[in-house]
């Protein structure tokens, strides 16, 4: 009782020196500070930094007490004595001095990160000391006879894992809308398929490896710490852009923290008493709770399927111990032999040569094995996983540079000096043809998808007033984000310019060309108060600042909008003009995810909690448009409403935004109201090709600054004086984004087609863009994959040739 | 050599016959079966991915007209293709052939203002 008593507060230690360790990650990360912790998105990683001390105080009196037995006698009793001793005096420091580092320290959050679990592998090492146990020395090394003799029970394991995911996954397609409804059986069936081949052989690998280790005495526990190290590696740290020798030297210390941890906690539980049968029962129940429990709650609020591959790696490796186990109980004269490990891989092999010439095989020219691979391991993560190591769809040779490449240059952490964007060169008020400039509200509704306003889709019906306002105004019909989310979205709306990919390059001013611009019209400004405005816009004297005391998360466009009125009427004898900016995050998929819809509202067709929002943000729209109307504002105004990036709402399961930058979260909505003094003497192409990164340009050319475009990563003027020629682009392939990862892509042929590399699953895809095509995926050759990645390789080398920094 | 005063039997289990008798070690068969399965993950996607099929469109000339043809043949919704070969016919005076072709890419992409502006200006 008191070894349970023991391993269960070890437990509650070991998640308390994670969790510790996880923060660390996420502050030396610089996207994952700015978009998890600044805004305060993760509530429990928020409450447990505010409770550090408290926690660290509670896990170690709870040590304490467990040590208590080792402190009096025994082969532990020093290192025991150490451990009271050292962690108490860090708890003394822990409670006068701020450890935990904030977002513009590296190397102390790498410190600490370290340091952290510096106690769990401290207090494994006392219980190997504390309890003697001979059940655990080498796993591996109680398999007897030739090892390849035993496989079955672990491709018996392979088959389970495989077919329960297989029967989760159709479901989940179905509900998603993944596959192509015309062909959806073949499809299903080619990823089930190419699933089980590479379950077989992914399970023959972990065999064989712990059997070679048996036989040549390495510790089982090293190979556990190894595998999860390379795990950790890929499929949690590279999605939080944490790359290089760092992610390999903290997964690995991470991994073997945990070995270590868990070897001392199971010789607590169980003492000396044997295993029993729930050793192998619970992890395999583990399984299907995890396919058909975990995996479904995990997908909404995922990162890139991270946390689902997670699940499934665990779930497979608890199949994978308990068929171990089994097979050291197995007598040696089971048939097969290498047989056995050669009939698995021929599975493996027959899959990946058949499954690309299905389509030439049986005629149907409409099944695209990749798409329906990619499709089908979006509701299978226990194969999604399985591609990510082995993937046959991405293997030319020049692969692995390229996405070595992206990830070089990606999330950069080493300091940048700023550059300068000036449209109009020595800028100042006597530029400004407009002696009255405008007032500009500028509207950024976070996530907004154009796809939920009428005027881009008739099936929508609940936005009247935005719909009103739009057929008063420009609509810019395909408007695409430069950014898949907001940290670097909105500065690059405000710089009208691509930016480094680093949060932030600081200070922020002199690339501010929406700031310098204002500045020359002595606009008085109205600003959201937002970790990204307060960081980089500037919040200075003068600015009203709005949402001051509101949580970031929980500003809302409505409440916004009343204090915006209040502020006018407040400075309603203030003769300059107005600039107002906000960013309202009431779609945001954090605050939409577990959201209810109001009594009596429905949205078929639509994901309801955002539909409801999106009609809550409507009205509020058409109060405040009124109360410009009232005060005088509505034609002497430059209206925007636009979002800093689009949305996933579950299409091909995705959901939420900025890992990647598929069409969802790359289209955005763009709507610009002109004065009418204006609209007499402008003009443009609604249809043309528009970036988020045009918007500040054009506010130059509305205001009658002239404009040079200082670089090719900035973007143009969407308006031209009467009369003139909008400017074409339809030769030109223009650089996309994530804000937080190493996933970029070019969208070209005036917005018909994206393409994209993700260096994080590694794989590249490409997209139909085309009205008709209803944002399809489409097959490519290598010559449209070479032509691609050169547009991209050229467009990051011109940035980092334009602020200065070295890459490979 | 005298293994006794080298203190080779001292040895753990295994070792001094290896020692007296280098030529009994053996690689274990499951490292042979790890190396060899390993070697196929990697290989064979490479080895056996089907070519992708040749293409030279996207580095036509935009006043190469028989090459803009026959991408234009196998890229049949291309409508780059299809404007810049429009170009070349209306700069060579055929107007009805520019106008069809820019019809076409309307077909395509009925969406696009410039498009229109073309059939317009070479009506």
């Amino acid at each position: 009782m008191i070894g349970r008593f023991t391993a269960a507060a070890r437990v509650g230690n070991a998640l308390f020196c994670v969790a510790t360790t996880i923060y660390a990650i996420l502050t030396y990360s610089p996207f994952a500070y700015e978009q998890f912790i600044q805004p305060n998105m993760i509530a429990w990683l928020s409450n447990f930094v505010f409770l550090h001390t408290d926690f660290y105080w509670l896990a170690y009196c709870l040590t304490l007490l467990t040590l208590v037995p080792q402190l009096r006698a025994g082969p532990a009793r020093a290192p025991a004595w150490a451990y009271i001793v050292v962690a108490g005096l860090a708890g003394a420091v822990l409670s006068v001095v701020r450890v935990l580092p904030a977002g513009d320290t590296p190397a102390r959050s790498i410190a600490v990160a370290f340091v952290a679990l510096v106690p769990i592998v401290w207090l494994g090492l006392i219980d190997r000391l504390a309890v003697p146990s001979n059940l655990l020395g080498n796993p591996a090394g109680s398999l007897q006879g030739n090892p390849a003799r035993n496989q079955v029970p672990t491709l018996i394991a392979a088959v389970f894992v495989w077919a329960v995911f297989a029967i989760a996954a159709p479901s989940r397609l179905r509900d998603a809308g993944g596959i192509a409804a015309a062909n959806a059986g073949p499809q299903v069936a080619l990823g089930i398929a190419a699933s089980l081949g590479a379950h077989l052989a992914a399970f023959t690998v972990a065999f064989l490896t712990f059997a070679a280790a048996r036989d040549a005495r390495v510790p089982a526990a090293v190979i556990v710490a190894i595998a999860g190290g390379a795990a950790l590696h890929e499929v949690v740290l590279a999605p939080i852009s944490v790359t290089g020798t760092v992610s390999w030297l903290l997964a690995i210390a991470i991994s073997s923290a945990l070995v270590v941890g868990g070897l001392g906690i199971g010789r607590q539980w169980r003492g000396s008493s044997p295993r029993s049968t729930w050793s192998t029962v619970v992890p395999l129940a583990f399984v299907p709770f995890a396919a058909f429990g975990v995996v479904p709650l995990l997908t909404t609020f995922d990162w890139g399927f991270m946390l689902q591959k997670l699940t499934a790696l665990i779930a497979a490796a608890a199949a994978f111990a308990a068929a171990w186990r089994r097979a050291t109980r197995l007598p040696s004269r089971l048939p097969g032999g290498a047989a056995v490990a050669g009939a698995a891989m021929a599975v493996y092999a027959a899959t990946v040569i058949a499954i690309p010439r299905l389509p030439q095989w049986v005629g149907d020219s409409r099944l695209q094995p990749a798409f329906a691979l990619d499709a089908y391991s979006a509701a299978d993560p226990a194969f999604r996983v399985l591609r990510q190591f082995m993937d046959w769809d991405q293997v030319r040779p020049d692969d692995a540079a390229f996405y070595a490449y992206l990830r070089a240059n990606s999330s950069l952490k080493d300091p940048l000096a700023p550059v300068s964007v000036d449209f109009t060169p020595s800028l100042k008020p006597a530029a400004l043809a407009e002696p009255r400039p405008p007032h500009i509200f500028l509207f950024i509704v976070d996530s907004l998808r154009r796809d939920y306003l009428s005027i881009y889709n008739p099936k929508v019906t609940f936005t009247p007033r935005l719909d009103a306002f739009a057929r008063d105004s420009f609509v810019f019909t395909r408007a695409f984000s430069r950014y898949g989310g907001t940290g670097l979205a909105v500065p690059s709306i405000w710089a009208g310019a691509l930016v480094a990919h680093k949060q932030y390059v600081t200070p922020f001013a002199p690339m501010n060309a929406l700031g310098k611009l204002l500045d020359a019209g002595s606009y008085r400004r109205v600003v959201t108060r937002d970790h990204i405005t307060e960081e980089l816009f500037g919040l200075e004297e003068g600015t009203s600042v709005l949402d001051y005391r509101i949580d970031e998360m929980m500003h809302t466009f409505c409440g916004t909008m009343a204090e915006l009125k209040d502020d006018l009427q407040t400075h309603a004898a203030d003769t300059r003009p107005v600039f107002a900016h906000t960013r309202p995050l009431d779609l945001h998929i954090g605050n939409t995810r577990f959201a209810s819809v109001p009594a009596g509202e429905s949205y078929p067709g639509f994901f309801a909690p955002y539909a409801a929002r999106v009609k809550r943000i409507d009205g509020c729209f058409g109060d405040m448009l009124d109360d410009l109307s009232r005060r005088g504002f509505y034609d002497n105004s430059i209206i925007v409403v636009m979002a800093d990036h689009g949305d996933s709402l579950g299409e091909g399961l995705r959901w939420g935004h900025g890992y990647t930058i598929v069409p969802e979260v790359l289209r955005i909505p763009m709507i610009v109201h002109l004065p009418p003094s204006l609209r007499d003497r402008f003009t443009t192409d609604v249809t043309q090709l528009a970036f988020g990164t045009d918007l500040t340009p054009s506010l130059y050319t509305l205001l009658g600054a002239p404009i040079v475009r200082p670089r090719e990563a900035a973007g143009v003027s969407l308006f031209v004086p009467s009369g003139g020629e909008s400017h074409t682009r339809r030769n030109d392939g223009f650089l996309v984004a994530s804000s937080y990862g190493a996933v970029y892509g070019i969208v070209r042929h005036n917005g018909r087609r994206l393409y994209i590399a993700d260096a994080i699953e590694g794989r590249d895809s490409m997209y139909d863009l085309a009205p008709a095509a209803g944002d399809a995926r489409m097959g490519m050759t290598d010559a449209e994959r070479q032509t691609n990645r050169a547009m991209i390789r050229e467009q990051i080398d011109d940035l980092a040739r334009w602020y200065g920094y070295a890459h490979p | 050599m005298n293994p006794d005063r080298d203190g080779i039997s001292s040895l753990p289990a295994g070792y001094p016959s290896l020692i007296r008798d280098p030529r009994s070690i053996r690689v274990p068969t499951s490292a042979i079966l790890l190396l060899g399965s390993l070697v196929l993950i990697r290989v064979l996607p490479t080895v056996t991915r089907p070519a992708s099929a040749a293409d030279d469109c996207e580095r036509v000339s935009r006043v190469d007209a028989p090459a803009l043809e026959r991408c234009l043949a196998v890229r049949p919704d291309d409508v780059e293709l299809m404007i810049d070969l429009a170009d070349l016919q209306a700069k060579a005076g055929n107007r009805d052939a520019a106008v069809e072709l820019y019809r076409r890419a309307l077909t395509v992409d009925p969406e696009d203002g410039e498009l229109r502006r073309r059939i317009g200006g070479e009506r």
